[in-house]
């Protein structure tokens, strides 16, 4: 009885738009395998820059600890660390890399232009520090670490919560 | 100046501290006062240490409030996970400086902890510490338990360190070996010959590397007599942006962090806890608003949690600002009433008996600093 009122409303319904279904239906397989693989390279990016940041922070600390020493070495040592992950840093941000506990805002692929200028401004500090250490330039540096400093703090302020 | 003996230990990360020292005349006849700094990197928020019992706590921190907390006066309650440091203030040794920082306000990490162990006014300027310039001031000798050495124990004169390690240390046979092939009176047969010297204790092996278990051997080398009188711990993880939590989460972890070690240097000091002081170091506190991620930002004024036996009282010492956004620095921060570098000045000046003006003037370059001493130390 149940059955028969199943089927007496199923031959009520206006005809299936056969093609259009299939559409439909390729597309939702589609998601539904792109998804896990953009989860998991979304969760890979925030795993490899949360590495990367924790050693930035290190290297930072390193140059802190050089300056008090002019180990003008270890300086650029360090520096050089940081120069490298910030030359890479752009490609470890995936559009909706920021489940927490990602601490990104959306402000980073909402003005990709202030983004890529902020990395800019930090790797142009990074630079400078640098050359100063080549040019064992104790005078200098004390300044150029302050300038790189708050080009991450300008970031951290514009980009993370 | 070549130092041979130990006047401060430091602990930071994988190190602890081993060996004898031999005392100079100066520090044979004064009575021994022990001075431990426990840094707390990240930004330490003195609102959730030590809360105040004000409203507005509820409506700027309705997710992040710390609930459980512990009753210490009418105006102020301590952060449940501060056990140990509540036990302490029952017995009337502990207290608190509140709305105090270092006079930093621009909020970097790096910039702030580099003066807060410098004690300077810009950053990286300096290349020594505080601490470091106090010791020289008391003329007491000095060697650092850490590679490199801190900048909060760094002289002008540099002292003597070292590093324990993981490794089995060469025999001394070996030792005498390299030291051959130095030539007479250079540099390296001088540090190599200084290492020949040491104590074997120093030259034993330590794996572990938990801050309270340091804190426990640390004790023991402060309890004794000619023991050293200084150590400085190193914890980092207060920079809590997301998930700082209020009784369980990670801003109260890390002062539990903190809590073991000031439980280790109790048990461990025994009667001589009555004969030290324990105070806390950190860059700034944080905002007092949480933010989107249930945790806060950089912020400015915070608070030192002291504890020991030569604390005058148990007591919440400040010059309280208030939280009403108009009596916030920036309209954000918890202002800073108190310059934090007069408590610090203070507790060497109590420690190594040295007059006020003339440790302002040796550690913070003659800056105007208040002496706290009769307020927070005993006479």
């Amino acid at each position: 009885m149940i059955l028969r009122t199943f089927q007496d409303a199923c031959s009520k319904r206006k005809p299936i738009h056969q093609p259009i279904h299939q559409l439909v239906l390729i597309i939702l397989m589609v998601l539904a395998l792109l998804l896990p693989a953009h989860l998991a390279h979304a969760n890979d990016a925030f795993s490899y820059r949360s590495e990367q940041f924790k050693a930035n922070k290190q290297a930072m600390r390193d140059i802190a600890q050089a300056l008090s020493y002019d180990d003008f070495e270890a300086i650029s040592d360090a520096a050089s660390r940081i120069e490298d992950w910030g030359r890479e840093m752009a490609q470890y941000f995936p559009k909706g890399s920021n489940p927490p506990p990602s601490q990104a805002l959306d402000a980073i692929w909402e003005q990709p232009d202030a983004f890529a200028a902020a990395i800019d401004r930090h790797l142009k500090a990074v630079e400078r520090l640098q050359t100063l250490a080549l040019d064992e330039d104790s005078a200098g540096l004390p300044q150029a670490m302050r300038d790189l400093a708050a080009s991450c703090q300008a970031c951290h302020q514009s980009f993370r919560y | 100046m070549t130092v041979n003996r130990r006047e401060f230990i430091t602990g930071l990360g994988s190190l602890t501290l081993l060996g004898s020292p031999i005392f100079n005349a100066r520090a044979a006849k004064l009575k021994k006062k022990n001075l431990v700094v426990v840094m707390l990197r990240g930004g330490m928020d003195g609102l959730t240490a030590i809360q105040p019992t004000d409203r507005r706590m509820e409506e700027v921190r309705p997710d992040i409030l710390v609930t459980g907390t512990k009753k210490l006066t009418s105006d102020f309650n301590v952060h449940p996970r501060l056990e140990s440091f509540l036990s302490c203030w029952k017995e009337g040794k502990a207290a608190v400086v509140h709305a105090t920082s270092i006079p930093y306000t621009m909020r970097s990490h790096f910039d702030g902890q580099n003066l807060m162990e410098s004690g300077g006014h810009t950053p990286y300027a300096d290349k020594t510490g505080w601490l470091g310039r106090g010791i020289e001031a008391s003329e007491l000798g000095s060697l650092a338990v850490s590679l490199p050495m801190p900048l909060v124990l760094r002289g002008n004169l540099n002292p003597d360190n070292y590093y324990p390690t993981w490794m089995d240390m060469p025999q001394s046979a070996e030792m005498r070996l390299i030291n051959s092939s130095y030539s007479e009176g250079s540099p390296l047969a001088h540090t190599m010959q200084r290492v020949i010297n040491r104590p074997v204790s120093m030259m034993q092996r330590f794996d572990d590397n938990d801050a309270h278990l340091l804190a426990r051997v640390a004790s023991q080398e402060l309890s004794r007599e000619d023991g050293p009188r200084v150590a400085v711990f190193d914890i980092g993880g207060f920079d809590t942006h997301a998930a700082q939590g209020g009784e369980d989460g990670e801003h109260g972890e890390r002062l539990a962090d903190y809590d073991k070690v000031l439980t280790a240097l109790k048990e461990g000091l025994g009667d001589a806890f009555d004969d030290t002081l324990v105070l806390t170091l950190t860059e700034f506190g944080r905002k007092v608003e949480q933010n989107g991620g249930y945790g806060t930002e950089h912020g400015y004024g915070t608070a030192i949690l002291m504890a020991g036996g030569l604390l005058k009282e148990a007591q919440i010492y400040a010059d309280w600002p208030g939280l009403k956004t108009k009596h916030l620095y920036e309209r954000q921060d918890l202002n800073a009433t108190i310059d934090a570098r007069s408590v610090y000045c203070s507790a060497m000046s109590y420690c190594f008996d040295v007059d006020f003006k003339t440790m302002k003037t040796k550690a913070f370059f003659g800056d105007d600093l208040e002496d706290l001493s009769g307020r927070l130390f005993k006479a």
